[in-house]
């Protein structure tokens, strides 16, 4: 059974595919893969993905010992209330919520006497992430916070050990973008900085989104949303490979990012319940199949 | 005067967003007729270049926007109607009954919006969403809709282009915000590629797909291009309870809400046609637009920026309208204003 890769976030290391790919880059955006391919083809292909996770970042000691925290990224503030979360720096603190949506603020309780004590835990700007453990479910369905990252992750990863193997047509470029929860700024600099021809985003959607977009149906190619549309071709190719056409009506999405510096882009998505929840739920067959889709488009 | 019959062409022209490869056509043939060679982007942007007449001071750029307000189908009912999503499209309340064309699988398609009955509505009043829109294109099956019109295909207004008021001083049809500037383009196009014309730098013409969705457009160019300077022919809303009649000039826009503009050249465009036509010197509605999304990332992209905006009333609709003279007076300020232009 497939692995789901969730020890990831902004600091991400290549290590996992290093000996894998032809050479690896390191920009202030992330890092990148890169895969020469036989030179049949004259693309220069940039697929991508982030790996940041939606986090919590300490702003200040409360007098009581507790510590206000905000919000980096997105996640439905009810599904995180009263759960455990972790510093980098190995604290734990429990998560308390109040308020709802954009009006939700957040603080951590340390388990701290007072503000002497919580100081010697935390100080401002550390950050706090959600447990990641995956749990199965019945079938191939896994459940845990931010698969919405981890699954396009690990997806690419399994698509460099493809890649590794059976060497693509054209040059493929597989970032690993670490600033995805910043409005998806770093697709645009990878677009621009690697001089790519076409570009494939991978991120996820949730399965209300669409009436075709379930879980096990295979990876989905967005061909709108609220501000994008999709190069044409490239989604077109993406269909033929077998991944499920469907229209957005809201949301954005990081292809509009790459698309907005002149590159023809397309999104990928994996199905996801649940989506920026700490249950977020997938089906491992989805990875599998969306990185045989961007396969047959490096071939 | 600009060619009514040219507008005639690009307005009537089926673009939506994401789907500009008509006009596209239509904007290189026009560019080949002049002479002017021009190249197309792997994303759909328009460039053409009209070198200068000696040893180039410069480049600058004039941007438009090919695209227009669509819908991309999404779903199909079983009674054979599409069901829509919107492409740049945000006021539902204008779109039950409109006359719309879906570009098919195999051909163009005529179609109409539409949603439940007023009196058969639970709530009469409220103004209805996309899921309570659809199109029908006669299809009496779902698989006869989905094979004619297949999910993901875009469709737009199907409106005609007239002149009404006298001396048909006043246009309407659809798309006209953003094919009037590409119109302002082509004119100028024409103009400054006579040898009499030539102006001392390289004049380029960007004609950018994709503005109605707001996180694309004309900044893909100016990072290719790098022009020194860039003037965005665009357009703005007249406030519905405004007249058109007021609003016959053009707005060269000095500051808006979230960015100035270059005040230098701002200024000298200003100054192009004296006090003889009138030229407003505006801020105009503060809401951040599709296009103004798109000057956001001009700006953001380091561009020295300015914009000559088209008045137009009920942008985004089918029946979009504006002054004939709005048009002239864009040609003829720039007509006048670049030969003297300083802006490195």
């Amino acid at each position: 059974m497939l692995n789901v890769i969730t020890n990831i976030n902004s600091n991400f290391d290549l290590s996992i595919v290093s000996s894998l790919a032809d050479k690896i880059l390191n920009f202030p955006f992330g890092s990148v893969a890169v895969f020469n391919g036989s030179g049949e083809s004259d693309r220069n292909l940039l697929i991508a993905t982030h790996t940041d996770k939606p986090h919590f970042v300490c702003t200040s000691v409360n007098g009581n010992g507790t510590a206000k925290a905000s919000l980096i990224g997105e996640m439905d503030s009810r599904s995180c209330a009263n759960t455990l979360v972790y510093s980098d720096t190995g604290v734990s603190a429990v998560l308390y919520v109040t308020g709802d949506g954009e009006s939700a603020s957040y603080e951590l309780d340390l388990g701290a006497k007072d503000k002497e004590e919580a100081e010697k835990l935390v100080k401002t700007g550390d950050v706090f992430r959600c447990e990641t453990a995956v749990k199965h479910l019945c079938a191939d369905k896994v459940t845990a916070p931010h698969l919405s990252v981890s699954a396009p992750v690990t997806a690419l990863v399994k698509l460099c050990k493809i890649l590794h193997e059976a060497p693509p047509s054209c040059k493929v470029y597989v970032a690993f973008i670490t600033e995805g929860q910043h409005a998806l700024s770093g697709y645009a600099p990878a677009a621009s900085a690697l001089d790519a021809s076409q570009a494939i985003c991978v991120g996820a959607v949730d399965v209300t989104s669409a009436p075709d977009v379930k879980l096990g149906s295979g990876a989905v190619v967005r061909l709108s949303d609220r501000r994008f549309g999709s190069d044409k071709p490239t989604s077109d190719s993406l269909v033929d490979a077998g991944a499920v056409p469907a229209v957005l009506t809201k949301g954005t999405c990081a292809a509009a990012n790459t698309q907005s510096v002149g590159v023809p882009s397309a999104q990928l998505d994996i199905p996801v319940k649940n989506i920026n929840t700490h249950t977020e739920i997938i089906d491992l067959n989805d990875i599998c199949k969306a990185a045989d889709i961007l396969y047959s488009i490096c071939k | 005067m600009f060619d009514l019959d040219l507008l005639r062409t690009l307005a009537t022209t089926d673009a939506p967003s994401g789907f500009e490869s008509a006009m596209r056509d239509v904007i290189t043939t026009q560019l080949n007729k002049l002479g002017i060679r021009s190249s197309v982007s792997p994303d759909g942007s328009v460039a053409a270049v009209i070198p200068a007449k000696c040893a180039s001071k410069g480049k600058l750029m004039l941007q438009a926007h090919t695209d227009e307000v669509g819908f991309m189908v999404r779903s199909h009912t079983d009674d054979g109607f599409l069901k829509i999503s919107p492409l740049g499209l945000r006021d539902t309340r204008l779109l039950t009954g409109r006359r719309v064309t879906v570009l098919g699988k195999d051909e163009n398609l005529n179609g109409f919006i539409g949603a439940i009955p007023v009196h058969l509505s639970k709530d009469g009043k409220k103004v209805p969403s996309y899921s309570d829109l659809y199109v029908d294109i006669g299809a009496d099956t779902k698989a006869e809709a989905e094979a004619a019109a297949p999910l993901g295909c875009a469709g737009c207004f199907k409106s005609d282009f007239e002149t009404f008021g006298t001396d048909g001083a006043f246009i309407k049809s659809k798309a006209l915000s953003g094919r009037a500037a590409c119109a302002v383009l082509l004119t100028l196009a024409e103009h400054f590629s006579s040898e009499e014309n030539a102006l001392p730098y390289d004049l380029y013409f960007a004609f950018s797909p994709r503005g109605k969705l707001s996180l694309s457009g004309g900044a893909a160019l100016y990072t290719r291009l790098r022009p020194d300077c860039v003037i965005s022919v665009t357009s703005f809303e007249i406030p519905s309870d405004e007249s058109i009649f007021s609003h016959r000039g053009v707005s060269v826009p000095l500051f808006e809400e979230k960015y100035t503009f270059d005040l230098s050249v701002a200024g000298q465009l200003k100054d192009a046609l004296g006090s003889s036509v009138k030229i407003e010197v505006t801020a105009p509605t503060p809401s951040a637009d599709e296009c103004e999304f798109d000057i956001i990332r001009l700006k953001s992209a380091g561009a020295k920026l300015c914009a000559v905006k088209l008045p137009v009333k009920n942008r985004n609709t089918a029946c979009e309208v504006m002054c004939r003279d709005s048009v002239d007076t864009a040609c003829d300020l720039l007509k006048n204003a670049l030969p003297q232009l300083s802006f490195m």
